[in-house]
């Protein structure tokens, strides 16, 4: 099998000092499964200057400044063309490029094999709103020329493939949806979920449900915080936990007043992994979602989700058969949650399904192969 | 779905002759004021005239239709418990007559159960599940002269302890319900072993076909006919259908006027039309050879109780050393009443009865106001009075309900015992709130009615030490009793 010379731009990495978010993992896993089959893979990303070798992938940092995030990524982009340029021989074969922060480099480097990857949009990521300031306009501008200059460009969903062809008119032929890869045994572990609930101080057998992301507008924690009460009203025991953190913490603080609710903050991995499986219900109330990592983190667990009815979460889920779509409304999540909250066998079936999915359809090996798939169609030089 | 040309699966029969031993809903406690024996008014007082109705409606018919098939060839099992064969006794002499030449019969298998279709297999000490076990076997060998050998285990998991406990008694297999762990998830069409032990799993959405499904005209399927329903199964992949359906399914819960009954006496032409046959239990375990052994799968055991469930439970078994009428207790015993605690939708061939939260909360709490009463009045009784009071358990309205500034933390302990178990995993904020406030010292005090405990834990807000305390006292008091 051929093996190829690929680079990864990405302005966040697992392996860097900078603030992680969703991004980081998604690139950082593919790029080691990529070396892990024999590819040559540079990480063109931020961090302390210097090179490292992790996992078989070769890191190129910069250290960018700028007054402004647009600034800010112009210098990052002119600093890693120039460390790109250092190691170009033999030639890449590929440069892949994930979001847009990178996309002035990839101007610079047009006439070479590139690929954009969407893992969201600057309309999605302000939930599913067009924003009137400068850097909204400019950032969108970005993410319409990376899409118009690449020679491939995927998305991690259905809707977000829509979103990028009604937002910035890439043509169809040119778009090709990958998930997100999930690795489902780091997410599964043999818990007594009696036993992690005490450590809440949470009765060993009251049901929990359990929130896990950022606690901002697009993740919708104030939808389920809304839908408490009128879980309580049906079934008195249910425990909500909130984990993560985010510009909305306060205000949800205050609402969560008097309810059976708890902010638990940032979260480790491993207490992540415990409470994913002791928990015995996953609600992802966002209101725009292009993926939904968190989905595919809950069936490695072997938990069903009640989610919102949009993007990746619309897509992914089979109603009734891993898990439950509603609409976006409090009174719609509430009803999810009660009808599911009473029967613990049919929560683990629904569970143990999603699993099946996880390891059908989202491994690093599928999603691995899909994306090589989409570098030989872009190397063959026809759609 | 199975190819052509293969095995239609055969199908295991199984009948759950029972009427449980319901709580009087509108028990207080004055009503027991000036009478002898309270069990009247703990317990429905119109049994008699209960049973007496599901008798017409389905034991006797339903009864009367299965020696007929039993004549002509079909196999069935039951399960009939040892309350039963009394109430019959004493009330129903011919009926019991006509079930027995059911059960006698040479194609019918008496299954093994607890004598008082008890939950005692959920104890931490299995004795009385033994106990009833072997009751249960010697009222068997008595009425029916047959040594059942195959338990039905479907009202609530199997465990490694009930397992053990079976083997040691002399079980071979067992029926246990699929649905949930340990059973596997899918295909409960075969046999397996729990460790060890052979096992037949029921089909949980057949069985309900029949017990929840088959009056229901908004169905699709409706109206369920015997020829229909027997393709299903013989379509269904798999070696066996276990299938063990509450008998008063037959013509009571679901009434004679749907066709139950007429549905019951075409199965059997339409298995055999099909190229189904119906075997025993204790046959079926004996002659497939199992698919493996679901004993170690590490599932954390089967659908999960709920905190009410979990609470009688608890409450019920330490009642077993303070309620000092054995009959009662045993009657408290009863399955029906901790299901009935809990809302499920997946019936399993039992009469369906998930209603609401509040229906299930009311029913727990009869249900802990009647053992409350019944420890009560028999401490009177006991080598130390002032002891079992101590140890009883309170009913809903007296429990301490844990709490902190802000919001309730979701459970009450409704005993001394419970009180001390649940401090090791309340938050500290709740604890401080309630040191503060005194609220330990004056239930203790006055709802418990341990004025020494209570002194000794006035202001004490050491975790550790509140638990010592009070567990060291319960451990003292339990010896005062013995």
């Amino acid at each position: 099998m051929e093996t190829f010379k690929i680079a990864f731009f990405c302005w966040e990495s697992l392996h860097s000092s900078f603030k992680v978010g969703g991004l980081a993992p998604a690139a950082t896993h593919l790029a080691e499964h990529l070396a892990r089959r024999g590819h040559e893979v540079h990480f063109f990303t931020r961090g302390e200057p210097g090179d490292a070798d992790i996992n078989g992938v070769h890191y190129h940092y910069c250290r960018p400044y700028g007054d402004n995030i647009v600034e800010y990524c112009r210098t990052m982009s002119n600093m890693l063309v120039d460390a790109f340029r250092a190691c170009d021989t033999p030639a890449f074969d590929i440069l892949h490029f994930h979001d847009w922060h990178l996309v002035e480099a990839m101007h610079i480097l047009r006439d070479r094999n590139t690929i954009l990857s969407y893992h969201s949009t600057e309309y999605g990521r302000h939930g599913g709103n067009f924003g009137g300031w400068w850097e909204f306009k400019e950032i969108s501008g970005k993410e319409w020329y990376g899409g118009y200059i690449a020679k491939a460009v995927t998305t991690v969903s259905n809707s977000t493939k829509t979103e990028v062809m009604w937002l910035y008119n890439v043509p169809e032929w040119k778009v090709t949806v990958i998930p997100n890869g999930i690795d489902p045994d780091a997410y599964y572990a043999r818990v007594d979920p009696g036993e992690v609930k005490k450590r809440y101080g949470i009765h060993p057998l009251a049901p929990v449900v359990l929130f896990v992301g950022r606690l901002t507008y697009q993740k919708g924690p104030d939808l389920l915080l809304q839908a408490v009460p009128r879980i309580l009203a049906t079934r008195w025991d249910v425990q909500f936990l909130f984990a993560g953190t985010g510009d909305m913490r306060g205000y949800l603080e205050g609402m969560a007043h008097g309810l059976p609710v708890q902010f638990l903050g940032y979260i480790s991995d491993r207490e992540h992994v415990q409470l994913l499986n002791a928990c015995d219900l996953v609600a992802i109330p966002s209101r725009n979602e292009p993926f939904g990592l968190v989905l595919t983190e809950a069936w490695s667990a072997e938990r069903c989700v009640v989610a919102t009815d949009v993007g990746g979460l619309s897509e992914n889920i089979d109603n009734y058969m891993n898990g439950i779509k509603v609409p976006v409304r409090p009174d719609s999540i509430a009803w999810g949650i009660c009808h599911l909250i009473d029967d613990p066998a049919y929560m683990q079936s629904l569970g143990k399904a999603g699993r099946r999915k996880v390891m059908e359809k989202f491994r690093w090996a599928v999603v691995t192969e899909r994306t090589l798939g989409v570098y030989r169609k872009v190397l063959s030089g026809g759609p | 779905m199975r190819g052509e040309g293969a095995n239609p699966p055969v199908v295991c029969l199984g009948f759950d002759i029972h009427y449980p031993c319901y709580l009087n809903p509108g028990f207080r406690p004055d009503m027991v004021k000036g009478k002898r024996n309270p069990k009247d008014s703990y317990f429905n007082p119109e049994m008699k005239e209960g049973l007496g109705r599901v008798i017409d409606r389905s034991f006797r018919p339903a009864t009367e239709i299965l020696i007929d098939l039993l004549d002509g060839g079909f196999k069935c099992a039951f399960s009939i418990s040892g309350v039963m064969v009394e109430h019959l006794e004493r009330w129903y002499p011919e009926t019991l007559e006509l079930i027995s030449r059911a059960a006698t019969h040479q194609n019918a298998e008496v299954l093994a159960e607890t004598y008082y279709h008890s939950v005692a297999g959920q104890f931490t000490d299995l004795e009385e599940f033994v106990d009833e076990l072997l009751m249960h076997r010697d009222l068997m060998k008595e009425h029916f002269s047959a040594v059942p050998t195959t338990f039905a285990h479907t009202d609530y998991p199997i465990t490694p302890a009930t397992a053990e406990a079976l083997a040691g008694a002399g079980i071979e297999a067992a029926i246990i319900e699929g649905g949930g762990p340990p059973a596997p998830e899918r295909d409960p069409n075969h046999t397996y072993t729990y460790r060890g032990l052979p096992v037949l799993v029921t089909h949980c959405d057949l069985a309900d076909d029949i017990a929840v499904r088959f009056p229901w005209r908004e169905w699709d399927r409706w109206p369920l006919m015997a020829d229909r329903y027997a393709k299903w199964l013989a379509v269904s992949p798999g070696d066996c259908i276990t299938l063990f359906l509450d008998y008063r399914i037959f013509g009571d819960v679901v009434g004679p006027e749907t066709g139950i009954l007429e549905f019951l006496h075409a199965l059997p032409a339409a298995l055999a039309g099909e190229g189904i046959t119906t075997v025993h239990p204790s046959e079926a375990a004996r002659i497939i050879p199992p698919r493996g052994d679901i004993g170690e799968t590490g599932e954390p055991g089967g659908p999960q109780r709920t905190i009410l469930q979990q609470s009688a439970l608890e409450a019920l078994e330490e009642a077993g050393g303070l309620v000092a009428d054995r009959a009662i207790w045993r009657c408290l015993l009863e399955t029906d009443h901790i299901r009935r605690m809990a809302m499920r939708s997946a019936s399993c061939g039992k009469p369906h009865h998930a209603v609401s939260h509040q229906a299930t909360y009311d029913y727990f709490t009869s249900f802990m106001q009647i053992l409350s009463h019944a420890e009560e009045r028999s401490a009177a009784s006991t080598r130390s009075p002032k002891a079992a009071l101590s140890l009883r358990c309170v009913p809903p309205d007296k429990a301490f309900s844990f709490s902190s500034y802000d919001r309730p933390a979701g459970y009450a302990a409704h005993s001394l015992q419970e009180l001390t178990n649940m401090l090791e995993f309340t938050p500290d904020d709740v604890i401080r709130y309630h040191v503060e406030r005194e609220d330990f010292y004056h239930w203790i005090d006055q709802v418990i009615g341990d004025t020494k405990l209570a002194e000794k834990i006035r202001g004490v807000d050491d975790r550790s030490k509140l638990r010592s305390t009070i567990q060291n006292r319960i451990d003292r008091l339990w010896k005062r009793l013995r």
